[in-house]
C-alpha cells in the first residue's frame, strides 16, 4: 500500500476501516461513544502551512469529517506533536499530561480510556503514512 | 531558686514544651546540654544518639510529622552542625516545625572567627533553611530565645528554627526561680488564627453555588490536625478530595471521595472542577503549579486558597478568594456556615465519574501487583508489603523510582502515618523517619519501602535501631542502581549511562552485622513469609529484595515527573 498523506481524506478513510476492524481496540473502548476533533496547527517554518481539522466518532468510526464541527473532545497541537505521537517518540497520554497536546473536553473520560487510546494510536500506526514539509523524512510504512 | 548551667536552662525550657526526645550526636561543647538531659531523664526527656547528625535531623523531622509537636535535634560545633543541614533542609521545604540546637565556640572567639578549630558561621549556614535563627549571646537570654524558637517554629507557616549556643554560655551557671519557666500558653499562641469572616462567607457562597466543587488538601491540613473537619465538610457536600503528595493519609485512600495524588481520578477531578477549595497547599511543582494540564483552563475554574501563611496566598494559582488562616480553624468556620445554609448532599457527578477513571487507572497496577514473574516486579513487592501490614501501620518511603512505584499501591489509611521527604526528594531519610515513627507510636508496626541507593545513604542507623530496641522492617527494592537517574540518562543520552550502577551489596548481611535480622529474597512467593519472620524476630529487620532491574527503571509516570522537573530544558 502506498503511503497516505497524514490526516488526508484517504488517510481518514483507511483509519476508519482499520479502527472498525480492530476488535481489541473496540473492546477496550467499549462505552466511550463520543465525538472527537483533532486540530493540527501549522508550522510554516517547518514547511507545514495549512491548519488541518479532522473529526470522528469513536470507537465506532461510523463517520469522519474534515471540517470544524461541535464535538465533545477537541485535541489541539502543532503538526510536530502529532508526528511525535504517530512515530512513537511521544506517548499520546503523556502528550496530554505534559500539555503539549491540549485537550478541550472532559478529562476524566479520556483518562478512563487510556488503554483504548493507546490501542487506537497503534491502529493508526499500521497505516503507511506520509508527513509534510521537514517531517517528510519521518514518514513510515 | 536553683543554680543551673546554660544547658540545664535549655532543658528546663524543653521540658515545659513537653519535649520527650532530643536527637543528636554528642560533643564536647554540647556537654552541659547532654548532661542536663541525662540528669532530667526522670522528668520525661531523653537523648537519642545517632550515628550521623543527618539522621538526628530526619528523626526530629519525623517526630514532628507524626506527633504535631516540634522535633528537637542537636549537633556540636562545626561538623556536627554541618551534618545536620540535609535533614533540616528536607523539613524546611515541607514546613515541618523543628528546633535545631548547635553548639558554637566560645562567644568571645566566634562571630567573627578567630581561628578556632571546628568553628563555622552556623548562623549563615542555617539561615537559608530555617524560618528564624539566632545566637544565644547571654546566659540571661537562654529562656527568652528558646521560647522565641518555639514561637517561631509553630507560628504562621511552621518550619525549623535554629539556635546557636556558644560553649561558654552553655557551661555558665546562674540562679533562676521556678517561675522563670512559664507554660507554653503563656508565651505563644496554641490555636491557629481564624480567617476573615467576610471572606469565609464569600468562599462558602462560591462553594455552594459550584456545579462541581473540589477540595484540594495539602500538608497544612495534616500540620494543623484538621482531618476530621476536612472529612465533615467533604462528606456534607459530597465533594471529591484530592490530597497532595504531602497530605497522603489525611483521609483514607479508600474513602469514596478521595483520589490519590497524580492518579487519573485526581487529575480528572482537578481538571473538571469549577470551584476548588485548596487548603494548606501552595500549589507547588508536584501539584502542577495549579495550572493545566493538571488543572482546568484559566477562566473556567475558580480557586479559593486557605493557608496559614499570608505570604503563600496566590503565589502560584490565580485566586478568586484568598484566606489567611489556620486550616482547622477556617474549616470549622466554613463548616459552621455550610451547615446553616445547605443540607447534606450525596456524592456528586464528579466524584462518581472520576471514581471510574481512578479504577481504570489502578487496574493495570493491581495486575502488576499480582505478578509472579521472576525477578520480582517492584509492584508485587509494594503490594505484598501493604497487604501484610495493618491499616494503621506507619509507612516510610525513601528512594527514586521505588517511591514512584509505591505511589500506585501503597495505600495510606490514617493521618500522619505516611512519611516521605517528597519535596526535597531526600535519599536516606527513610530509616531515621521510621525510627522516630516507632518512638512516637510504639504500639504500631513501622515499615520502610526503600531503594538500595537510598538505603545505603543512611544504613548505619540500623545500629541506632538495635541499640534503642526500635523494631522497624526495612524492605529494600534492590536493583543495584540509582534507577531514576539511570532511566533518565538512558532516555536522554542516547543509551549512555554514567555513575549510576552499584556492586551487588548484601544489605541483609549489613543488617546482621549490626545485630538486626536480615534476609535476601529473590522469588515473589518468598516475600510474605519473610515479612512474617522479620516481624517475629522482634528485631529491626532488613529484607533485601532483588527486583526486576528493567521493570524497576520504568514506573509509568516517570516521564511525567521528568517533564515537570526539566520543563524548558532539553539536552542538546
Amino acid at each position: 500500500m502506498a503511503r497516505l498523506k497524514f490526516l488526508s481524506d484517504l488517510y481518514m478513510e483507511e483509519a476508519t476501516k482499520r479502527t472498525r476492524a480492530n476488535p481489541e481496540y473496540q473492546e477496550a473502548s467499549e462505552g466511550f461513544d463520543d465525538t472527537l476533533s483533532f486540530i493540527v496547527e501549522p508550522e510554516p517554518d517547518k514547511g507545514v502551512t495549512e491548519r488541518i481539522t479532522v473529526g470522528t466518532v469513536l470507537p465506532q468510526a461510523s463517520e469522519y469529517w474534515l471540517d470544524d464541527r461541535p464535538v465533545t473532545f477537541t485535541f489541539i497541537a502543532p503538526y510536530s506533536v502529532y508526528v511525535d505521537i504517530m512515530t512513537g517518540k511521544l506517548d499520546a497520554v503523556r502528550a496530554i499530561t505534559k500539555g503539549s497536546l491540549k485537550l478541550k473536553g472532559p478529562m476524566p473520560k479520556i483518562l478512563r480510556y487510556v488503554k483504548g487510546t493507546n490501542l487506537w494510536i497503534d491502529t493508526l500506526r499500521t497505516i503507511p503514512t506520509e508527513f509534510e514539509g521537514d517531517f517528510a523524512e519521518r514518514s513510515f510504512g | 531558686m536553683a543554680r543551673m548551667t546554660g544547658g540545664e536552662v535549655v532543658v528546663r525550657c524543653l521540658l515545659k514544651e513537653g519535649v520527650k526526645y532530643v536527637f543528636g550526636v554528642p560533643g564536647a561543647q554540647l556537654l552541659p546540654l547532654t548532661d542536663a538531659i541525662c540528669k532530667n531523664r526522670d522528668r520525661g526527656i531523653d537523648f537519642i544518639h545517632n550515628r550521623h547528625e543527618q539522621a538526628s535531623a530526619h528523626m526530629a523531622d519525623a517526630w514532628a510529622r507524626v506527633t504535631g509537636q516540634p522535633g528537637v535535634c542537636t549537633g556540636t560545633v562545626g561538623p556536627g552542625a554541618t551534618d545536620l543541614v540535609p535533614g533540616v533542609a528536607a523539613a524546611y521545604v515541607e514546613s515541618v516545625p523543628m528546633i535545631v540546637l548547635t553548639a558554637q565556640t566560645q562567644s568571645w572567639r566566634s562571630y567573627p572567627s578567630h581561628g578556632s578549630t571546628q568553628e563555622c558561621d552556623q548562623l549563615a549556614l542555617f539561615s537559608g533553611i530555617t524560618k528564624w535563627n539566632a545566637s544565644v549571646n547571654s546566659w540571661d537570654r537562654i529562656g527568652e530565645l528558646v521560647r522565641q524558637a518555639f514561637r517561631m517554629a509553630l507560628s504562621g507557616r511552621p518550619g525549623p528554627v535554629h539556635l546557636d549556643l556558644p560553649a561558654d554560655i552553655l557551661f555558665q551557671t546562674g540562679e533562676l526561680e521556678e517561675d522563670a519557666f512559664p507554660e507554653p500558653y503563656q508565651y505563644r499562641a496554641i490555636e491557629g488564627p481564624a480567617g476573615n469572616p467576610a471572606l469565609v462567607e464569600k468562599a462558602v457562597e462560591l462553594l455552594l453555588s459550584a456545579r462541581d466543587p473540589l477540595i484540594h488538601a495539602g500538608g497544612g491540613v495534616l500540620r494543623s490536625g484538621a482531618w476530621n473537619e476536612l472529612r465533615d465538610l467533604a462528606e456534607h457536600l459530597g465533594t471529591p478530595v484530592t490530597p497532595t503528595v504531602g497530605a497522603r493519609g489525611v483521609l483514607p485512600d479508600d474513602h469514596p471521595l478521595v483520589f490519590k495524588p497524580s492518579g487519573y481520578g485526581a487529575i480528572g477531578a482537578q481538571c473538571e472542577a469549577d470551584v476548588v477549595l485548596a487548603i494548606g497547599t501552595r500549589f507547588g511543582e508536584l501539584d502542577g503549579w495549579g495550572n493545566p494540564p493538571f488543572w482546568g483552563e484559566k477562566g473556567t475554574q475558580r480557586f479559593i486558597q486557605v493557608d496559614c501563611a499570608p505570604e503563600m496566598i496566590g503565589v502560584n494559582a490565580p485566586l478568586e478568594i484568598g484566606i489567611a488562616g489556620d486550616a482547622r480553624t477556617v474549616l470549622r468556620q466554613i463548616m459552621d456556615l455550610v451547615k446553616k445554609t445547605a443540607p447534606a448532599r450525596k456524592a456528586g457527578r464528579l466524584a462518581t465519574e472520576c471514581r471510574a477513571t481512578e479504577q481504570a487507572w489502578r487496574s493495570e497496577f493491581e495486575d502488576l501487583g499480582r505478578s509472579d514473574t521472576e525477578p520480582i516486579h517492584p509492584l508485587r513487592l509494594v503490594k505484598e508489603a501493604r497487604d501484610f501490614f495493618p491499616r494503621d501501620s506507619m509507612i516510610c518511603v525513601d528512594g527514586g523510582n521505588i517511591a514512584v512505584w509505591a505511589t500506585y499501591l501503597m495505600d495510606v489509611y490514617e493521618p500522619r502515618t505516611f512519611l516521605w521527604a517528597g519535596d526535597m526528594g531526600h535519599l536516606g531519610a527513610g530509616l531515621p523517619y521510621a525510627l522516630a515513627a516507632r518512638l512516637a507510636c510504639p504500639e504500631k508496626q513501622v515499615f520502610i519501602i526503600h531503594g538500595d541507593g537510598s538505603f545505603l545513604f543512611m544504613n548505619q542507623e540500623l545500629e541506632t535501631a538495635r541499640r534503642h530496641g526500635l523494631q522497624v522492617i526495612d524492605i529494600i527494592a534492590n536493583d543495584q542502581a540509582y534507577g531514576m537517574i539511570k532511566q533518565g540518562q538512558l532516555a536522554a543520552c542516547g543509551g549512555r549511562v554514567i555513575g549510576v550502577d552499584f556492586y551487588d551489596t548484601r544489605c541483609d548481611k549489613m543488617a546482621e552485622s549490626m545485630g538486626c535480622y536480615g534476609e535476601r529474597i529473590e522469588k515473589p512467593g518468598q516475600i510474605r513469609p519473610a515479612l512474617q519472620r522479620a516481624v517475629d524476630s522482634g528485631l529491626p529487620a532488613v529484607l533485601d529484595v532483588l527486583v526486576d532491574k528493567e521493570a524497576a527503571l520504568n514506573p509509568p509516570d516517570f516521564a511525567t515527573i521528568v517533564d515537570l522537573w526539566l520543563q524548558g530544558c532539553e539536552l542538546g
